[in-house]
């Protein structure tokens, strides 16, 4: 194993970590934030969905760590986020929550 | 480098081997905490039996009011006599505070008497009241009975490692951790139905590995469950960016949010001046409202025309280990007219269905529901859980005695040394804490001032010197010694007892004094276990050298790595 092969691994292994740690946080926030405007009742999906975030986030942990490439990993989460933050907007926009 | 070694890696070979990496790591960075937060969680199922042990002058004074129960309630103070001392003091010492809450009397109309209130700085504050003269109880001339954390001390480490807000998203992060490698551990495993049935004795790593999977497999359902209520209960802590993205952020945001959810319709200050009006009308209707006696009388506002007087009750034991939410009645009235504004009933909540699950999840993760029973069901299951992060970081270290796999490089042997030292001091090292505690908590001089502090400088000392030792002492060995001393320590704690306060286990089961006794029977069972494991320990290590095996394996931790074969067979997949 030549010096850049343990290089590129570990540059691997931090961006796995990355991708789990904080994309995982990022797309449960985005997720309770998506849940805040799901109803008139704010407060209601929003309480329902702090409690279902976890659900995302332990889904993307092990997604992570799954042999997809990390490039491929971080096209899932950003796209996942830009989902639900987009959906966020638009029920807010046009439906006025 | 061989090919086959680059299938182990994060992210490498399948998807199932890619999981079983991440499980083993994932597993064994969290293991040490996870075990400590499950141990003493599982401790903190008996709470308050742990404190009724390390209050022994409490026992004396508990035994006479239990006698006098019935006959003596006609000479203590009425309710309303109780109610008018509280506030008589809350208006004569605390007089612009935000919010007064008096706790006039137990479930029986008598017991203590006690008042909190908000101070300027928006901390709670409380003090207790005679309950024969309404006069400020002096904290000197409480009788001299030894200050200490009790239980409690368990419940505050398992949550929030005594360290507070910090410890708290330590401990979440932990929590989540062993969501991960329960979800990864479940797919590396597929064998799951097979499992429950399969036990390979004295085979080494195998035995370990069966053992591993045998407690996770069986208590599944509640580790999941346990693990989860346990984030979920802290979610609007962990999870804050709805409340950034709809209330703002900062400590006002959150309080709004927190109006939003619990106090819906809370009012403002009206600036309007207007005294409290007598509060035991409020309190005999709201009783009649929820159905429960009052144990809190919480008035927002005292003093102004905007004031709210809310009655909050007892929860009768037998009702409570029938429902799953734990709440309890209240009943809100404004002050100024005595209208009702709010009624939530026994098990109720002022929400929606979200809030009902949060009011359960809390249920859930505390065992609130089901009486002694779940209690004890959640203590075993709680151990089951122990034992699954024990055999987990020891098959870890097992499996790596046989067969270096050079993970860290260069200074892979040095790690491999660090771990095993984690091993000991988190797994042993930790059960010497607790029982230390309880030593610490008999050996003390009573009238010591920050008497409850150094119990717990105590626990962490212990700890800290079993890590040293495990660090300094060859793993067999620091693994015997700390055995042995976790047994000499429980075994000879009823002693101890005898010998410092002249209680002994005797004579609480005769008494029937159950939670004294069970505290006792409980640390000599454990004395005996770890006194069995200590002797299976020497008896194996001395078995070692006449079976010729490398003279490196004197060097390496337990001798159940022994069996080169078995070392080979088994791999996580």
């Amino acid at each position: 194993m030549s010096q850049s092969d343990g290089l590129r691994s570990d540059w691997g292994l931090g961006s796995r970590l990355a991708a789990a740690v904080l994309g995982g946080y990022a797309v449960s926030s985005a997720w309770v934030v998506l849940c805040g405007a799901m109803s008139q009742a704010r407060l209601e999906t929003m309480v329902g969905g702090m409690q279902s975030s976890w659900l995302w986030y332990v889904a993307v942990v092990i997604g992570a760590f799954s042999p997809a490439s990390p490039r491929r990993i971080w096209g899932v989460l950003l796209i996942l986020i830009l989902a639900m933050l987009a959906a966020t907007a638009a029920l807010i926009l046009l439906k006025g929550r | 480098m061989q090919p086959a070694k680059k299938e182990s890696g994060a992210g490498k070979g399948s998807f199932r081997q890619a999981q079983a990496w991440l499980h083993t790591w994932c597993g064994l960075w969290f293991s040490w905490l996870l075990y400590a937060v499950f141990l003493t969680g599982t401790l903190a199922v008996f709470e308050e039996p742990i404190t009724h042990w390390m209050t022994p002058e409490h026992h004396a004074h508990e035994q006479a009011e239990a006698l006098q129960a019935g006959s003596e309630r006609e000479t203590a103070s009425s309710m309303s006599q109780r109610l008018q001392w509280g506030m008589a003091y809350m208006q004569r010492q605390h007089p612009g505070a935000d919010m007064w809450e008096l706790w006039p009397a137990d479930a029986k109309g008598g017991g203590d008497l006690r008042v909190y209130w908000f101070d300027g700085d928006g901390q709670y504050a409380a003090a207790q009241l005679d309950p024969a003269s309404g006069n400020t109880v002096d904290a000197s001339e409480v009788p001299r009975v030894r200050q200490t954390l009790g239980g409690h001390h368990f419940v505050d480490f398992h949550y929030q490692l005594h360290a507070g807000q910090l410890g708290l998203w330590i401990v979440g992060i932990a929590a989540l951790a062993m969501l991960v490698a329960l979800v990864s551990g479940v797919i590396t495993h597929r064998r799951i139905f097979k499992d429950f049935f399969t036990f390979r004795a004295r085979k080494g790593q195998r035995s370990w590995l069966d053992m591993h999977n045998a407690v996770a497999v069986l208590t599944l359902p509640f580790q999941f469950m346990i693990a989860y209520t346990g984030i979920a209960i802290s979610c609007s802590t962990f999870m804050p960016a709805g409340i950034a993205a709809y209330f703002g952020t900062g400590a006002e945001a959150v309080k709004s949010f927190q109006v939003a959810l619990n106090e819906p319709g809370k009012p403002q200050r009206s600036g309007q001046a207007m005294s409290v009006p007598d509060l035991e009308s409020f309190v005999l209707r709201g009783q009649a409202l929820i159905g429960q006696p009052v144990r809190a009388v919480v008035i927002d506002y005292p003093g102004d025309a905007a004031a709210r007087i809310g009655i909050y009750g007892w929860n009768d034991a037998d009702d409570l280990s029938k429902r799953l939410s734990p709440s309890s009645g209240m009943a809100m009235f404004s002050a100024a007219t005595g209208e009702l504004q709010q009624l939530r009933l026994p098990g109720g909540v002022d929400g929606g269905a979200a809030s009902l699950t949060q009011s359960v999840i809390g249920g859930l993760h505390m065992a609130t529901y089901g009486g002694l029973p779940l209690k004890w069901m959640y203590f075993i299951c709680g151990l089951a859980g122990s034992a699954m992060m024990a055999t987990g970081a020891i098959l870890f270290m097992v499996k790596r005695r046989g067969k270096h796999q050079g993970e860290f490089g260069s200074s892979t042997s040095t790690v491999y040394r660090m771990i095993e030292a984690a091993n000991v001091a988190a797994i042993v090292g930790l059960g010497i804490a607790c029982v230390g505690f309880l030593w610490a908590n008999r050996l003390l001089p009573v009238e010591i001032s920050q008497r409850s502090r150094w119990e717990l400088v105590v626990f962490f000392a212990l700890w800290i010197l079993a890590l040293i030792h495990a660090l300094l002492r060859s793993p067999p060995l620091a693994w015997r010694d700390q055995m042995a001393a976790l047994a000499v320590l429980c075994l000879l704690l009823p002693l101890l007892n005898l010998v410092t306060t002249g209680d002994q286990l005797a004579a609480y089961l005769l008494d029937g004094d159950w939670e004294g006794a069970g505290v006792e029977l409980f640390a000599v069972a454990v004395g005996v276990a770890a006194a069995g494991a200590w002797a299976w320990m020497r008896k194996t290590s001395g078995l070692k050298p006449a079976r010729k095996q490398m003279a490196r394996e004197l060097s390496k931790g337990l001798p159940v790595a022994a069996d080169a074969s078995a070392a080979k067979q088994g791999s996580l997949s």
